[in-house]
């Protein structure tokens, strides 16, 4: 266009080829003669508006280079095209997994499909449900029919069908039948963690257990929950229980595994249990937790705190003595010794024999109000605040009469759950201090801990459950090396009418190794019935002894403690008793 | 001149025009090569996830236990009587001598000789 214009110009106003080409700008001459102003005027107003038009062209042009620019350069850092490609690390599930303080699986969710209907496409509703029937037995047909002929949009035929399930549907070619992407919580434990993991519904949300009191964090959170069990503890506890609960006809068995420095709970089982993949399926009392949620009057075991108490109240020294001659009567109650010696006690033999007279002399000298103070220190008063929503509320006396502060010198009249009770035991033996025992992974000095007796009053009591083990009651928890100690425990079960002779519960709470204890092993039996073996014993000395004993032997190795000499001269310095210089040394050591 | 110089022009143009195209299909094969990979690198995660729960299911303490008894029926959990200490090994010149008795376990668990000929301790 341009050229034309000059070559019309050129037409115009003729000039010698010579000046034209040293003109560089195209300028219009100007000839002499005036008569020409017309044509001069129409080329004057072309340039001006070839001026103005490739002003307002190069400025369109301008802008949208800049745009381009724009567009290719600057833009794609605020939105990113790789926006529509589905992100690697977005593999998120509805749940997030538990695992054990050692990363081993314990829950986690898989995706699964489920089974539903569109109506309004299906053909035959009654050709559809006997053909879905064929894949599935379990439904039923009639009841299939009806809701595939309904007018919904939307119906459920089955909840996570297998992947077996699944192709056979798919092979039918049904219309209207299709698959939904959902996720399955699966327990790969099985009934191992039953107590501990609690369950889901169908839609995934927690009803117990873990499940529950963590239901909230573990739709939140994308990385696993550690716990803080161990599941070989756990195995080796379970293993023992229930080996036990089968030998002697026990109704249900419990135990707890517990770290004495940081009250984490190693190991938890409540027998019997439950398989948390079908939860529904469970029977009678299955899923009962026995270890958080029962209660229970555990009987001598009490007699740790009792006798700490007053070690530490500075009411009693080990070897002072106290009368257990005969039952002592009290108002309507007597108090009878179980292994009966007939004789003036030291404090050290009350503990070993297991004396009821001498225990509740000992309270009654602590009294009720330090007694009080004591329990409630060692969070015997109040529900344990453990991770789970089934925990249960310990039964203390509404009133604390003298009677009570004697029964509960022994453990009566007092009830309290197995965890409670390992918890007061880790903080009589731990060097004194108290923490609320954790079912979640922590690390040292994570859970507060509150001083609760001396280091010296511990470490009495240390000894008391090693001479326990050695010359009493407990003897047959003993395993070679690793120092255990302890405290059996049996009660009667009170049902109508009072104290029931032949429904024993049967405990024994042993810690190891005792001279620097780092676990408190807890084993409680239901209503074990006595056999030829235990001599139709069925005490805690006799039937939940042996399985601390066996447990502690399972899990010495896989907790890494080295076995020690019990006679080399160190162990036996400082597992020996504290004397009083020159107090009369006793016939029965 | 010009005419080299519009010749030019339109050569560039032509070229980034080119490039520009070349580059826009390559980005899009690229990405839809990422979308893929994305795509089974899920599938993947996917699978590894089930893979860990089976794994896991497969590991269950009780089935080991089992296996071990069946399988490997001499290997039992370790006792007590099994460890000792550095202190308690014999030396090294004491071994060459004729004393094929020293015993390397802590006084008092010396295990019996019949446990430790059938690899088991009690």
């Amino acid at each position: 266009m341009i050229e034309r214009l000059k070559r019309a110009r050129r037409l115009a106003h003729p000039v010698p080829p010579a000046q034209r080409g040293q003109r560089r700008r195209p300028c219009v001459p100007c000839p002499p003669e005036s008569n020409i102003g017309p044509a001069r005027e129409a080329i004057e107003t072309g340039r001006m508006r070839l001026t103005i038009t490739g002003a307002i062209l190069t400025l369109a042009f301008a802008v949208v280079g800049l745009r381009l620019v724009d567009v290719s350069m600057l833009q794609a850092a605020v939105e990113p095209r790789a926006l529509h490609a589905p992100k690697t690390a977005s593999l998120q599930f509805n749940r997030a997994d538990i695992v054990d303080r050692n990363g081993i699986l314990l829950a986690t969710s898989l995706p699964t499909a489920s089974l539903y209907a569109d109506p309004r496409q299906v053909l035959d509703p009654a050709v559809a449900a006997q053909r879905l029937v064929e894949v599935f037995p379990e439904l039923d047909r009639a009841q299939l029919e009806t809701r595939l002929a309904s007018k919904r949009a939307f119906v459920w035929i089955k909840r996570d069908v297998t992947p077996r399930e699944q192709w056979n549907v798919i092979r039918l070619g049904l219309p209207g039948i299709e698959f939904r992407r959902e996720e399955t919580r699966v327990y790969p434990q099985g009934r191992l963690m039953s107590h501990v993991l609690g369950y889901v519904d169908v839609d995934e949300r927690g009803i117990a257990g873990i499940e529950r009191r963590f239901e909230r964090e573990l739709r939140d959170r994308s990385t696993p929950l550690a716990l803080s069990i161990d599941m070989r503890m756990q195995h080796a506890l379970c293993g023992e229980l229930a080996s036990a609960q089968r030998e002697f006809e026990a109704l249900g068995a419990a135990g707890l595994i517990l770290d004495v420095r940081t009250s984490e709970v190693m190991a938890l089982c409540s027998l019997p249990d439950f398989d948390p993949n079908e939860a529904g399926t469970a029977v009678g009392d299955a899923r009962f937790n026995r270890v958080a949620l029962g209660v229970y009057e555990l009987g001598s075991a009490f007699k740790i705190f009792n006798t700490a108490m007053a070690l530490d109240a500075g009411i009693a020294r080990l070897d002072d003595r106290y009368d257990a001659t005969k039952p002592l009567k009290i108002s309507r109650f007597t108090i009878r010794d179980f292994h009966a010696k007939q004789r003036w006690l030291s404090v050290s033999e009350i503990f070993m024999y297991s004396s009821n007279i001498g225990s509740a002399r000992l309270a009654l000298e602590v009294g009720g109000e330090a007694q009080q103070a004591f329990l409630g220190r060692i969070g015997l008063l109040k529900p344990s605040e453990i991770e789970l929503p089934e925990v249960g509320a310990p039964l203390v006396p509404d009133v604390w009469r003298p009677i009570s502060t004697m029964t509960i010198g022994f453990g009566h009249g007092i009830a309290v759950s197995p965890l409670q009770m390992a918890a007061g035991v880790a903080a009589m033996v731990n060097g004194g201090t108290f923490r609320q025992p954790t079912l979640i992974k922590r690390g040292d000095g994570a859970v507060p801990a509150q001083r609760v007796i001396s280091e010296r009053t511990s470490k009495q009591v240390r000894q008391l459950m090693r001479l326990v083990v050695e010359k009493g009651t407990g003897s047959r928890a003993d395993a070679p090396g690793y120092l255990v100690g302890g405290k059996t425990g049996t009660a009667e079960k009170s049902g109508s009418g009072g104290y029931q002779r032949r429904a024993l519960l049967s405990s024994f709470v042993g810690t190891f190794p005792t001279d620097d204890p780092r676990y408190v092993v807890f084993a409680l039996l239901d209503e074990p019935k006595g056999n030829k073996k235990t001599h139709g014993y069925a005490t805690g000395g006799w039937v939940a002894a042996p399985i601390v004993g066996k447990v502690v032997r399972k899990i010495g190795p896989i907790a890494g403690i080295r076995p020690q000499d019990p006679d080399v001269p160190p162990i036996r310095r400082d597992l020996a008793m504290d004397r009083t210089p020159g107090a009369r040394t006793l016939a029965s050591f | 001149m010009r005419l080299t110089l519009v010749i030019v022009w339109i050569a560039l143009v032509a070229a980034a025009v080119a490039a520009m195209f070349h580059i826009s299909f390559e980005v899009e094969k690229l990405e839809a090569r990422l979308h893929d990979v994305n795509r089974q690198i899920v599938r993947e995660q996917e699978a590894i996830h089930v893979l860990q729960a089976e794994w896991s299911y497969l590991n269950r303490p009780q089935r080991l236990e089992a296996l071990s008894q069946e399988l490997l029926p001499n290997l039992t959990p370790v006792a007590s009587t099994q460890f000792t200490t550095f202190a308690r090994l014999p030396k090294r010149s004491e071994t060459n001598g004729a004393d094929e008795n020293t015993s390397i376990a802590p006084a008092g668990f010396a295990p019996t000789a019949e446990s430790i000929a059938r690899g088991r301790l009690q």
